[in-house]
């Protein structure tokens, strides 16, 4: 019996998956190999997925790698034979790239195709040939610079991916240059992980290169991947954010680490409507319109100015008529950032066809192992419902339920212990149903910051707990995306939004920026025991098992009844609630 | 002629007539047929056979009166398990043939048979010795009775024509559509040849007696020869240029001794439970260890490596009592200790494990108020309906009573009643 290779991380499965084990002495070698040609599946402890698609194999050739190189990495890194077939249908995958060419000469935007029976054969696609303006030769089509981004879209769903080498429109010439200290008087210099994505993203200035998507965890400094980027391009730029807040942080962050002057700077959102070389505006201000059948007036923006790059941060959330209008502007480099590429509508794949594929995506864990964020310790803590509430809960309507056991008043007092046990740490208490917030901030004198809360009192807000005058700050959803509060070291969610994995994700983030000293963060999930609040807990928690984080489950009523029965039990979590139960 | 291939274990001589009747024949060289053609593999070691082997084990599939599996179960699980359907009630009837998985006693479920372990372990000698009875046993399950046939298929010797076949055929495939009429053609050639090339196959002359073949290459001897053939996986169909063609496999020719067996492939055998609730567990696992997995698990992937889920309403349907659970317990432990995610799941309390007390009423009672309730509750003309012991804030009415009466009462003494929707 041949002994197989044990030692080595990679399990090529006959579907194109391949299986990494993470504690393998050459993970390493395999990760890098595998970054260049597979797309990161999930990350769990132990053993990491990746999947070979046409997708990934067509970015790999894109890059330069050839089939020989991927086929020799996966024999030599795998632990069993690679299936044999698997390494046929890579070499299949890779002869397609490279066949449709989308240049631009004295003619226009023209489409080569590399033979004359695959060009019979796409424009025999109805989907294909609506978007081609003419026939030029045998195999060349001149194509309309609108169609550029839908033409893509087109081909690629019917499996021929277009090399796009039409370039990018270069945009108003804009002189930003990244401090070496910052504003404030810090040292500043991009971390090395960063300096790779913008370069990668960057590619030369060629045009292989300008558009695509950064994967960074929360706490890693997308921000600063971003000004980097706008570093390398030295062009006016447009950002898009999901709140105001983000919008005023991209303000202070350009400020403070860029030598942009301030009046480069405008802010387009329900408040101002200013724009300057660099714009901030909010996805919400781009998709407003007086009513639902109107248009939307500020889409407009796009236009009124010559960009020559436009960021999307949060990509995963951008809004259906954004997307629209994306499709139209291929000829502008396009950036987009995110902590998780997962869109609960599932419509990961416009992303790829419009924003552009994935260019760096950096597990969390690996950030962590390297002192980048903040290492974490998820928790998930699980209180009985009172007796009373059992009945109203066994009786509810399924789609009540969910509420009931979320609002469950025994958490109020666990959100107490666990504050008790970390007297110092700052401190968020986040919430889902506003109702339950009020109480727990009026029951523990925390200020409230939810949707209605004013924008010069969300900033006050934000400043205070930054500046440390304020320990504790109960806020609802408006906070779980694009706030920075780095010195946000516990965060306890007292009800989460059913099974939202992007959420837990993000919410997870606001605690992960790099800590002075310990560098640890904690983050509470309190969920009422044995209701519907426990599956969908164990839902959004999926994605950061798979993303390398683990839960530990503290099942509080059966520690407790243990400990009674035993004196070596381990002790309950947190020493305070041992005095309680004295 | 002769032929030569790599790992051939016999270096033959094709006796005239047959060498000519090969000749005569429409056939393809099979390196003509495959761009990349595979290694041959170790005869029934492959992932999916031993996936199907557990599945029919894990209790998820009831057998039926004819000891085949039940459809509708079948194609539950393929459904789950994005596995082809028909390759698994193929595989299943082969196993099923092959004694290696039987009906239960009471016929419901499956369990291991006689060669049980052999499929397990990769012995090739039992396997040789069963695969070949399954084969005849097939072709009998094909054609059923015929009264013109002398004996039943068991004792047809069938599979020493295919030895012979296979042998004449080396290398070689030949039209589909041509596939029974060359059968059938190939038994009438001359007794002492192909006895002779039995010999040299290091067949018993009883093996490669001509005698009676051609009774069982009629029209639906031919099918169900054909029929045997592919689910025995001795041999497979290919297109090329239009046309279809049929080939022995290497499986047919180890399992024949035509051919000496590969090495056995290195042994998948991963496993580890992710905190994701993931489970991978390799092929190659003893049953023990994979069959729980596919019956209390959702099976995710069938490959080398096999991922299966864990997931709480899979568990809550078929860990249905606590030592079911505890077994799961046990052996997702042998990979190591468990994450939280896992440990919390399987500690949760089965659902059929509780106890539960029942008690029949014809209706429950809500009110507007306590005070109402309580107002029924007393009054005299109404109490005799109602049961004692209600949950709070509900009257239940007597098992006996009709609820129109007590409706018609509550009227009469000026409620308002509203009949709630079941």
């Amino acid at each position: 019996m041949p002994t197989a290779r044990y030692e080595n991380p990679l399990i090529v499965q006959s579907d194109h998956t391949v299986l990494v084990e993470v504690d393998s002495p050459c993970y390493v070698e395999a990760r890098d190999a595998l970054a260049r040609f597979a797309e990161l599946v999930k990350s769990p402890e132990h053993v990491h997925t990746y999947r070979i698609t046409p997708l990934s194999i067509w970015n790999a050739r894109a890059a330069g790698v050839t089939v020989e190189w991927i086929r020799e990495r996966l024999r030599e890194l795998s632990k069993y034979d690679v299936p044999r077939h698997v390494e046929f249908e890579i070499a299949e995958f890779a002869a397609r790239f490279g066949k449709l060419k989308l240049t631009r000469d004295h003619r226009g935007l023209v489409l080569s195709i590399s033979d004359a029976a695959l060009a019979e054969e796409l424009i025999r696609h109805q989907t294909v040939t609506s978007l081609l303006a003419q026939r030029i030769g045998s195999r060349e089509f001149l194509v309309e610079p609108a169609e550029r981004g839908r033409l893509k879209q087109a081909l690629i769903k019917v499996g021929y991916p277009v090399e796009d080498l039409a370039g990018y429109r270069e945009g108003e010439q804009l002189e930003l240059i990244l401090r070496k200290e910052t504003r404030g008087g810090l040292s500043f210099h991009l971390r090395d992980y960063q300096r790779e994505a913008a370069e990668t993203f960057y590619a030369a200035g060629t045009a292989r290169g300008g558009s695509g998507v950064i994967v960074l965890p929360c706490g890693a400094g997308k921000t600063v991947v971003g000004l980097a980027c706008m570093a390398r391009l030295q062009t006016s730029t447009l950002v898009l954010t999901t709140s105001v807040t983000a919008t005023r942080q991209w303000i202070a962050e350009l400020m403070d680490k860029t030598t942009l002057p301030g009046e480069a700077i405008g802010e387009y959102n329900g408040h101002t409507k200013d724009i300057r070389p660099v714009t901030i505006a909010t996805y919400n201000i781009l998709t407003w319109r007086a009513d639902k059948t109107g248009r939307f007036a500020h889409l407009e923006l796009f236009d009124q100015r010559d960009w020559g790059l436009i960021i999307y941060d949060e990509v995963h959330l951008l809004p259906a008529p954004v997307f629209q209008v994306t499709a139209g502007l291929q000829a502008r480099r396009r950036l987009g950032l995110t902590a998780t590429l997962v869109r609960e509508d599932g419509r990961e794949d416009d992303v790829f066809a419009l924003i552009g594929p994935k260019k760096v995506d950096m597990p969390w864990k690996e950030l962590e192992r390297q002192g980048w964020i903040a290492s974490a310790q998820c928790h998930e803590v699980r209180v009985a419902m009172p007796e009373p509430l059992r009945m109203d809960y066994a009786v509810a309507l399924p789609r009540d339920r969910f509420r009931i056991a979320a609002e469950n008043p025994q958490k109020r007092e666990m959100v107490r212990q666990i504050l008790a046990y970390h007297p110092h740490a700052q401190t968020l208490i986040i919430g889902m149903y506003v109702e339950q917030l009020r109480e727990l901030a009026e029951e523990l004198e925390v200020p409230l910051l939810t949707g209605s809360t004013r924008q010069s009192r969300r900033d006050e807000l934000f400043t205070q707990f930054k500046a440390g005058a304020i320990r504790l700050l109960a806020v609802s959803k408006v906070a779980n995306f694009a706030v920075d509060l780095p010195d946000a070291s516990v965060a306890i969610q007292v009800s989460g939004t059913f099974g939202s994995r992007q959420e837990e994700a993000q919410r997870l983030g606001r605690i992960l920026r790099p800590k002075p000293g310990e560098n640890q963060a904690h983050f509470y999930t309190l969920v009422s025991q044995d209701t519907v609040e426990q599956d969908f807990a164990l839902k959004r928690q999926l994605f950061l098992c798979e993303q390398g984080y683990e839960y530990e489950i503290h099942d509080i009523e059966q520690l407790r009844q243990k400990q009674l029965a035993d004196e070596s039990c381990p002790k309950l979590p947190f020493p305070t609630w041992r005095g309680s139960n004295e | 002629m002769t032929l030569k291939v790599s790992n051939s274990k016999h270096k033959m001589t094709l006796p005239g007539s047959i060498r000519d009747f090969v000749e005569r024949q429409t056939r393809l060289p099979l390196e003509s047929l495959f761009e990349d053609s595979e290694p041959p593999s170790y005869p029934y070691c492959e992932y999916w056979r031993r996936a199907v082997a557990a599945m029919l084990l894990s209790g998820r599939i009831a057998a039926k009166d004819d000891g085949f599996p039940n459809m509708t179960d079948v194609n539950r699980i393929c459904k789950e398990a994005n596995f082809d359907q028909y390759l698994f009630e193929a595989t299943s009837r082969f196993l099923v043939a092959a004694k290696i998985i039987q009906p239960n006693k009471q016929g419901s479920r499956y369990e291991p048979a006689k060669f049980s372990d052999a499929f397990w372990n990769h012995q090739l000698q039992p396997l040789r010795e069963t695969a070949r009875q399954a084969f005849l046993e097939l072709v009998q399950q094909f054609t059923s009775f015929r009264v013109w046939r002398p004996t039943f298929a068991i004792s047809s010797m069938l599979d020493g024509f295919v030895a012979l076949f296979a042998a004449a055929f080396q290398d070689l495939a030949i039209r589909r559509d041509h596939a029974g009429k060359v059968f059938l053609e190939f038994s009438k050639l001359p007794t002492s040849d192909l006895i002779g090339l039995g010999k040299q196959l290091g067949l018993k002359k009883f093996q490669c007696d001509a005698e009676g073949w051609d009774s069982w290459l009629d029209e639906p001897g031919q099918q169900a020869l054909l029929s045997a053939l592919y689910y025995s996986s001795w041999a497979y169909t290919t297109d090329h240029q239009k046309l279809s063609w049929i080939y022995l496999s290497d499986t047919a020719r180890i399992i024949l001794g035509l051919v000496a067996p590969p090495e056995l492939p290195a042994p998948a055998v991963d496993f580890k439970v992710l905190p994701n609730l993931c489970v991978l567990a390799g092929a190659d696992l003893p049953p023990e260890k994979l069959v729980p997995l596919f019956r209390h698990c959702k099976i995710n992937r069938i490959d080398r490596v096999f991922e299966f889920q864990l997931d709480k309403r899979q568990l809550t349907e078929t860990t249905w009592q606590e030592p079911l659970v505890r077994k799961l317990r046990e052996v997702l432990e042998e990979s190591g200790p468990l994450p939280a995610t896992a440990d919390s799941l399987l500690r949760h309390r089965p659902l059929g494990g509780g106890e539960i007390r029942i008690r029949g009423c014809s209706a429950i009672v809500q009110s507007e108020s306590p005070e109402v309730l309580d107002a029924i509750r007393q009054h005299r003309r109404l109490k005799g309906y109602l049961e004692a012991g209600a949950p709070k804030d509900y009257l239940l009415i007597k098992q006996q009573s009709n609820p129109s009466n007590f409706i018609q009462r509550c009227e009469e003494l000026g409620f308002r009643v509203t009949i709630l929707q079941s």
